[in-house]
């Protein structure tokens, strides 16, 4: 079977719902293949961002709190895709309806691609970093783009060889960013002492108010959680239950995915507090340390860049695939190239990180939130399935043209919510409420509640839940056939 | 190359929708097991765990 077939058999089991009997993925295995994905390297920089704003107590209390705690509403997500065993995109057509799904969903994967540029800014300063060690030159800013383009390019040369090869090669993912966490920790307790390390404070407060730079923290945490917002679907199909999908999830993208960042606080205090140099990049921190072990994780750190690359541009090419079946995967492969290519040529991700945050989070927050709302407390966990999959104008998720108002309404009053509350460019908050709920926070309250108070009104009701009405009209008709 | 390969995208799925619609909407179909009373009390433990870590941070 070649790639191009290998990307239609996929995204074909990829769309189609899983049986019961084809789960394969315990806790065991969903925890595994979680942590695998939350081993990147930008929780490196997430951790080095945070303690930007706030001293190492805080910041860690922040991080592991505030990231496991949203995980906890949040990851119930996991829960449709391993009853239903359909991917979150299929669906959120009863949430949004066909057409309103498909708008969200461009928006939301043009925006995750900003994971992959943040990854180019790591794998280009990596590599200028070890040539500066190994030559003593410096190479000029101008080039680190171009060597950050290199990721993208094995990364596509990779995922062009299809899953086989890119099973294999994750495989240093792992031992790569274990290797550059356990170098870090290292190099912090040769310097500091624990009672030593917690006396540091932030690097660049935004404010002289403690409780500004904390919410602001709390902020790009519920952020960065909302970033799973759009793989939510694909691993929980495979769950042999939901018990155990859910606990693997917050295993790893809860509680490892939290400590990985906190693991970037500590180290980007300590680089900054003795050599002076602050960054949210951790290729800079192994540069400033130096020396044999530097350069063996600024190593680790280009292979885990590629290896991530090849591995988001395959899935995500065949995410595309069922969205744009046409399209054959090798020009979907080169489509997200480029853009990958153009987000890390103008530099925009890593130097409007906090922004990008701020993206992921108005997108990633409220649309769960409208999920959970819908799923567990409007539908109470009954859907159609055939009607999740044929689109005429009879079927119960045609809705509005394609669209299903309730669902856009609620989206829309939680995106002016967050704007409404908080300035993502200049960090600051735009009204009192943000320091009690962050942006996101309220946009997912008021989204979560928009949503659920219509659908309390009866017309709403019968509107959204058609499923329910065909369904109890086809029962009526099949007995009412058997009894004649 | 096997004729299921040479389908074409649109035509696998098709197929492949329906007969595992048709599993799935029949009587007899079971889900995988729930969640259970203890993962919601995990989940509050787990939440109250966080507030406390949350609460250290801050005083």
């Amino acid at each position: 079977m070649n790639n191009e077939q290998n990307a239609n058999q996929e995204a074909v089991y990829g769309i189609a719902p899983m049986l019961s009997k084809e789960r394969t993925h315990g806790f065991m295995a969903i925890a595994a293949v979680t942590i695998v994905y939350s081993l990147a390297p930008w929780c490196f920089t997430q951790g080095g961002t945070i303690i930007s704003v706030l001293g190492l107590k805080a910041a860690l209390t922040n991080m592991l709190g505030v990231i496991v705690l949203f995980s906890i509403i949040y990851l119930l997500t996991v829960v449709i895709p391993t009853r239903e065993g359909i991917d979150t995109w299929i669906y959120q057509r009863a949430v949004f309806g066909y057409k309103g799904i498909v708008i969200i969903w461009f928006v939301a994967i043009f925006a995750t691609w900003g994971w992959e540029a943040v990854l180019t800014g790591i794998h280009g300063t990596s590599i200028s970093g070890l040539y500066t060690i190994a030559t003593g030159n410096v190479l000029p800013d101008s080039v680190i783009p171009w060597l950050g383009s290199t990721c993208v390019i094995v990364g596509f040369i990779i995922a062009l060889m299809g899953p086989n090869i890119i099973t294999k090669i994750s495989y240093v993912v792992i031992p790569g960013v274990v290797i550059a966490c356990i170098v870090l920790f290292y190099y912090v307790f040769s310097n500091y002492s624990w009672s030593e390390l917690m006396q540091l404070e932030a690097i660049y407060p935004i404010s002289e108010n403690f409780r500004e730079n904390y919410m602001v923290a709390t902020e790009w945490n519920l952020a960065f959680v909302c970033a799973w917002y759009t793989v939510l679907g694909v691993i929980p199909r495979l769950g042999k239950s939901e018990k155990g999908s859910y606990w693997g999830f917050m295993v790893g993208y809860g509680v490892v995915y939290a400590l990985i960042a906190c693991v970037g606080a500590v180290g980007a205090l300590a680089v900054s507090d003795q050599k002076g140099v602050y960054s949210n990049d951790p290729s800079i921190w192994f540069s400033e340390i130096g020396g044999g072990l530097a350069i063996l994780s600024m190593v680790c750190l280009i292979c885990s860049n590629i290896s991530i690359m090849s591995v988001a541009m395959y899935s995500l090419s065949v995410s595309t695939k069922s969205v744009l079946p046409k399209w054959s995967y090798r020009k979907i492969l080169i489509a997200w190239s480029i853009w990958v290519l153009f987000l890390n040529f103008s530099g925009v991700v890593m130097e409007y990180y906090s922004v990008f945050l701020a993206v992921i989070g108005f997108i990633g927050g409220p649309t769960v939130i409208i999920i959970l709302v819908d799923y567990f407390l409007v539908r109470r966990q009954k859907i159609s399935m055939r009607d999740m999959f044929e689109q005429g104008k009879e079927n119960a998720y045609h809705y509005t043209k394609g669209f299903n108002m309730v669902g856009v309404v609620a989206f829309l009053c939680g995106t002016v919510a967050y704007f409404l509350v908080y300035d993502p460019i200049n960090y600051m908050a735009r009204a009192e409420i943000f320091n009690f709920t962050t942006g996101t926070g309220l946009s997912c309250i008021v989204a979560g509640l928009v949503y659920g108070i219509l659908a309390q009104i009866p017309s709403v009701k019968n509107y959204l839940l058609k499923d329910k009405f065909l369904k109890d009209k086809l029962l009526n008709d099949k007995i009412k056939n058997q009894e004649d | 190359m096997s004729t299921e390969n040479s389908k074409d995208f649109m035509e696998l799925l098709q197929e492949e929708l329906d007969s595992r619609i048709n599993e799935i909407e029949s009587p007899g179909y079971e889900h995988v097991p729930s969640l259970t009373k203890g993962d919601y009390v995990g989940m509050i433990s787990a939440a109250i765990v966080c507030v406390v870590i949350i609460v250290i941070g801050i005083v």
